[in-house]
């Protein structure tokens, strides 16, 4: 598994299901954000056996717990990023408009 | 129930609640292993016993294993029962942690549910009451689960709680109907809940005004209400927060957001940041937000034999849902199917089964 080339599109719905791939990886190799021809597939935390790899200085270093984010959908995008592209006039707010359905008197106001 | 049936493995502490609520659903045995097992406080959290313990209140005959250490647990589900009783919530977590995965057990259980949670009733990363009244019980009703309630009593900001919320659920179906949902709805306005307590009544009308002055670029009608919560109904510590959401003529399903205020965070700032965020998800969403793909999903499942559709958006998929994927193959062994859809940018559409699920204590005709 760890000398696989993989040049190809990645098909979600086989990804999703590869329990030998970390769901963060398989999502990674859908939207294509790695490297295709480096890619080594990780075994998932749900199999365990990432633990046998860790040196001695990793095993007795012990973690902070993180608080795991669960249904939240707070962006993690920047204030300032959104605000530029939120700005009045912006491509994102002219297609978003399209799906905001106004009364004939609000389409006056606005124009 | 057999202490012999064979167990489904699962790691980590990740997506604890849903696991159990999967397991309860399809009555199979699972053991959750490496619970913070490499954390310095090992083992279970405070609020998850305190979950463990209401999943026992609310069914008939569950086991319950844990672990000396606490890293590891073995469930064995009963009958889901229900009852009315009340439970109190450790002030780690707030009651919504406890409440989305009752709603989930409810409709399919023996008797009606009637619970009282006293805790916290708002805290940051989580969602809020309002989100589960305008978010969660409208996408119930869209399978068909009708009759949920939501009162609050009292409301309790972090850190030190006092708050007080009935959740009531008086509909007990057989299983969820089958749902296509295959079309995005147009937004008719947005509107809003303000809320405060043991704060000035002002910082309400800050939160409106600074939500609305970014959303009327869009054009559309905002109507935020406010609810500011004085005397002993206000909990034990000040705070404020808003819920923002849509609303649309032809669907009950709304997108919406909501955020509370954190320390030395100005009502302006809160709103300013949450109205953005929620342009932002109505650009990035399909037919419901993200944060009730879950239960959309889970519902899905144990719907009828019959195939349910559902448009999602390309950036909802992450490793969160397909977590939640491999879970519900692992329980129900049932799996989702994507496809391009050809009328909106960006969508999938999210088909699956549903395994023809049976609430033990209703006959089907």
């Amino acid at each position: 598994l760890q000398n696989l080339n993989i040049k190809k599109t990645w098909n979600i719905n086989k990804l999703i299901y590869m329990n030998n791939i970390d769901p963060k990886d398989a999502i990674a190799r859908w939207k294509q954000e790695e490297e295709s021809d480096e890619e080594n597939i990780t075994p998932s935390s749900d199999e365990g056996e990432s633990g046998e790899e860790e040196n001695d200085e990793e095993f007795f270093t012990k973690k902070e717990d993180k608080m795991i984010e669960e249904t939240n959908d707070k962006s993690k995008l920047t204030l300032s990023f959104l605000k530029e592209k939120w700005a009045p006039g912006s491509k994102s707010l002219d297609y978003l408009k399209k799906r905001f359905f106004l009364s004939a008197k609000q389409r006056i106001q606005m124009e | 129930m057999s202490t012999t049936t064979p167990l489904i493995h699962f790691s980590t502490h990740e997506k604890f609640t849903t696991r159990l609520v999967l397991a309860t659903l399809s009555g199979k045995s699972i053991k959750i292993s490496n619970i913070r097992s490499d954390a310095l406080n090992p083992g279970l959290e405070d609020y998850e016993i305190s979950f463990l313990r209401l999943l026992e209140s609310v069914t008939n005959g569950s086991i319950i294993e844990i672990s000396y250490t606490g890293t590891s647990l073995i469930y064995r589900p009963g009958l889901i029962t229900g009852g009315s009783f009340s439970h109190n919530c450790p002030s780690s977590r707030s009651v919504s942690y406890f409440i989305i995965p009752m709603l989930m057990l409810a409709p399919f259980s023996k008797k009606k549910f009637s619970i009282v949670f006293r805790g916290l009733t708002s805290n940051k990363n989580e969602v809020g009451l309002d989100f589960i009244k305008w978010g969660f019980i409208p996408l119930m009703d869209k399978f068909g689960i009708r009759d949920v309630e939501l009162h609050t009593l009292k409301r309790g900001s972090y850190p030190n709680a006092g708050g007080e919320v009935h959740l009531i659920v008086n509909s007990l179906i057989p299983q969820p109907i089958t749902v296509h949902m295959l079309e995005i709805p147009n937004i008719s306005s947005v509107r809003g809940i303000a809320w405060c307590t043991r704060v000035s009544p002002s910082v309400v009308n800050r939160l409106v005004d600074s939500a609305r002055s970014v959303l009327r670029v869009t054009g559309c009608e905002v109507n935020i209400t406010t609810d500011v919560w004085r005397g002993e109904n206000s909990g034990k510590s000040p705070g404020f927060g808003l819920t923002l959401f849509t609303e649309s003529k032809k669907s009950p399903l709304r997108y919406i957001l909501d955020d509370v205020a954190e320390n030395g965070e100005t009502p302006e700032d809160l709103a300013e940041a949450l109205s953005y965020s929620f342009l932002e998800l109505i650009e990035n969403s399909g037919c419901v937000p993200r944060s009730q793909l879950e239960m959309a999903f889970i519902f899905m499942v144990i719907g009828k034999e019959d195939i349910g559709r559902l448009i999602v958006n390309r950036d909802q998929i992450d490793s969160g849902l397909v977590k939640l994927m491999r879970d519900i193959k692992s329980l129900f062994n049932t799996e989702f199917y994507f496809q391009e859809d050809d009328e909106y940018d960006n969508a999938l559409i999210a088909t699956c089964k549903g395994i023809g699920f049976t609430n033990a204590s209703k006959k089907i005709a």
